[in-house]
């Protein structure tokens, strides 16, 4: 059921049927559930949803950095190496050293937080040679030379100094930046950037998206941009998948998904984000809250929210992901009356 | 940096001096001055004063004269000679009238070592242990070293030295008391002397470290648990570090800051927590000597004590602030 990905060129890496739960006391949170999509090389990836929805755990579960006690309990994630064999990263030991040369070497993370992400008391050569030294080189001249091209990449004046500096002299936005830098040091095939304009400003945000936009014509990486900011994914975003409550509920192109959004939740969602030139007088919402994860009944997600959804149907079955235009898969039975088989 | 360590050191000298000062008040507070007590007990003792002598000293630390003038006098005597005033010491003890200076150098040594070497025994067993906590929280190896450590904190000191002197005698008939054995006690330092010192210096800082390890196993863990939780380690690890590298060298480093800027109490602490310990183990430390002078009234030397101790405290405050400036770049300011 999973979206083909045999289309351009051979995807980077390609994430079939992925599962993330965690063993809560609670309950069983399934936090990513049953989660299927493909990037290409040089494609920019939107991964777009509420806060809860399985963003961050699907980015963290590409680098195995999930933190316990999440699990990946199913799935394949297919990384093609840069020497062309192909590793399934689900499989591997999340601490070995198999995993271990490919973080930060061949798929690197830009994380939403600027401010924490740097240790405060190293400096930003110390910690910007740590993945080159790791991974490229064992010269630390030669790590200082690339560390240093690096900062000049991402616009930061007066690299040399700015090297011995430490993060507390630093803005966040210049944190990002640094961040940036770390993260393209080891020329990545995929980098995955999680909300990392979040936490920053308006204009500062305009221009830490167009480094990133920038350095992915420029290396020609594939790129996971997870956000909740649908102006983002608008501008920057070939493909995107919507997420909702850990699965995708609609994936197509960015122009299909804005243009003719087919799922109820995409709608609301495209409907409450306000724009220039329409009079409102107030915001639309989506009624209602996300529910947690923890042993809900088999349904459609959306199901509690959805003011279209069809009782009998989308509240005792699971829609499946099914293409319903070319290159445009929709998880509702409004437009398909095929149902998820039951695992 | 060094700019940082020079105004440190600066502001370390108005501190001292109003040290002095508040240790010269606490020596003046009781009634009656060293002379008056010295004429009373010549007297009650039916022995003759002898007047040049009494007025040699009168001339020596001012007395009579107004107390600001006593002080400079006293201070002059310290900086000059090493004089601190002479004790009281009028109840046949072993420093009956003896110089205050000479019965601190006699035992801040031995209190310095002991303290320094327990110390050196609670990091060096309470830091892996904090951190292999942390790393394996609410594991069984955790809950272990916390219930051993809540045992270790909970048994008073005293009552630990008196069971591990009772284990030594019983299985060895060795007595553990003092630090040397009676052929070094008044030997003067040699090789053979600081050996002897190891058969014996063990139970001490037995006692001490039990307490201390419990307590900084807490902090250690506590601290670690912090930071281990932190983004930047997840960034460590994301560049591909593997997880011992990445633990050394981010969380635990700054882990170790709060600790490090503890270095300066551990002097008053020891002495402190040393003196009932050092009383049981019949100890020369300074923590019994100050508990008698207190209770005696022997002020230039209860003053004194407090002024060294106060001074010391000051210095490895100082110390713990150059190592932290050294450490945390967030402390230099610029």
């Amino acid at each position: 059921m999973a979206p083909p990905s045999e289309s351009a060129g051979r995807p980077v890496i390609e994430v079939r049927d992925l599962s993330v739960h965690f063993a809560l006391d609670e309950g069983t949170l399934k936090a990513v559930d049953g989660l299927s999509f493909a990037i290409e090389q040089g494609q920019m990836f939107g991964l777009i949803g509420e806060s809860g929805c399985g963003k961050t755990v699907t980015a963290q579960s590409l680098m195995r950095l999930v933190p316990t006690p999440g699990r990946i309990v199913q799935g394949q994630i297919n990384f093609r190496a840069e020497k062309g064999d192909q590793i399934d990263l689900a499989n591997v030991d999340g601490t070995g050293q198999e995993i271990r040369a490919i973080r930060g070497n061949e798929i690197a993370m830009i994380f939403q937080e600027p401010m924490s992400s740097l240790s405060p008391i190293h400096s930003i050569g110390n910690q910007l040679m740590e993945a080159v030294l790791l991974h490229v080189t064992r010269s630390k001249r030669e790590a200082y030379k690339i560390a240093l091209e690096m900062l000049d990449l991402v616009g930061i004046p007066n690299p040399v100094q700015r090297m011995e500096e430490y993060p507390h002299h630093f803005s966040g936005g210049m944190r990002q930046r640094v961040m940036i830098a770390m993260a393209l040091s080891c020329r990545p095939r995929l980098l995955i950037a999680d909300e990392p304009t979040t936490a920053l400003d308006v204009t500062v945000q305009a221009q830490i998206l167009d480094l990133i936009a920038r350095a992915q014509s420029q290396f020609q990486m594939a790129v996971l941009y997870i956000t909740h900011d649908l102006g983002i994914i608008a501008e920057i975003c070939d493909q995107v998948a919507v997420m909702y409550l850990g699965k995708i509920v609609e994936q197509g192109s960015a122009r299909n998904i804005f243009h003719h959004p087919l799922h109820p939740y995409t709608r609301r969602l495209l409907a409450s984000t306000p724009r220039i030139g329409q009079h409102a007088e107030r915001l639309q919402s989506i009624e209602g809250t996300v529910p947690i994860p923890i042993g809900l009944p088999r349904a459609c997600g959306f199901c509690s929210r959805c003011p279209d959804r069809i009782e009998g149907t989308c509240d005792s079955s699971v829609p499946a992901l099914v293409e319903i235009e070319e290159k445009h898969y929709v998880r509702c039975f409004l437009h398909d009356e095929r149902a998820e088989v039951a695992s | 940096m060094l700019r940082i360590i020079v105004r440190r050191i600066f502001i370390l000298i108005p501190m001292l001096l109003l040290l002095s000062m508040i240790s010269f008040i606490i020596i003046q507070l009781p009634p009656g001055d060293y002379l008056s007590t010295y004429i009373l007990r010549l007297e009650s003792q039916g022995l003759v004063v002898d007047e040049s002598e009494i007025s040699r000293l009168e001339q020596r630390y001012g007395l009579g004269r107004p107390l600001y003038t006593q002080y400079f006098r006293w201070m002059r005597n310290f900086i000059v000679n090493g004089d601190l005033g002479r004790s009281f010491g009028s109840y046949g003890s072993s420093y009956d009238n003896k110089p205050v200076a000479d019965i601190i150098a006699e035992r801040l040594p031995a209190t310095m070592i002991i303290s320094i070497v327990s110390t050196i025994v609670v990091w060096a067993i309470a830091i892996p242990i904090g951190i292999y906590s942390a790393t394996h929280q609410y594991s069984l190896t955790d809950y272990l070293s916390i219930f051993i450590g809540f045992i270790g904190l909970a048994i008073p000191n005293f009552l630990f030295a008196i069971i591990i002197m009772w284990i030594v005698f019983a299985q060895t008939g060795h007595a553990v008391t003092g630090l040397f054995s009676l052929e070094f006690k008044h030997a003067p330092w040699s090789i053979a002397k600081v050996i002897d010192m190891l058969k014996n210096v063990w139970v001490p800082v037995l006692v001490l470290a039990t307490a201390g390890t419990a307590g900084l196993i807490r902090v250690m863990r506590a601290n670690l648990l912090d930071e281990l939780n932190k983004q930047y380690v997840v960034t460590a690890r994301a560049k591909g570090l593997s997880e011992r590298r990445l633990l050394w060298k981010y969380p635990v480093r700054i882990a170790f800051n709060p600790i490090f800027s503890t270095i300066g109490w551990l002097l008053p602490a020891m002495v402190g927590g040393e003196a009932l310990v050092s009383i049981v183990l019949n100890l020369q430390t300074i923590g019994p000597v100050l508990l008698t002078a207190v209770l005696r009234q022997d002020m230039y030397l209860a003053g004194s004590i407090i002024m060294i101790l106060s001074a010391l405290t000051l210095i490895g405050t100082l110390i713990s602030d150059i190592a932290l400036v050294w450490l945390d770049p967030r402390i230099r300011y610029d």
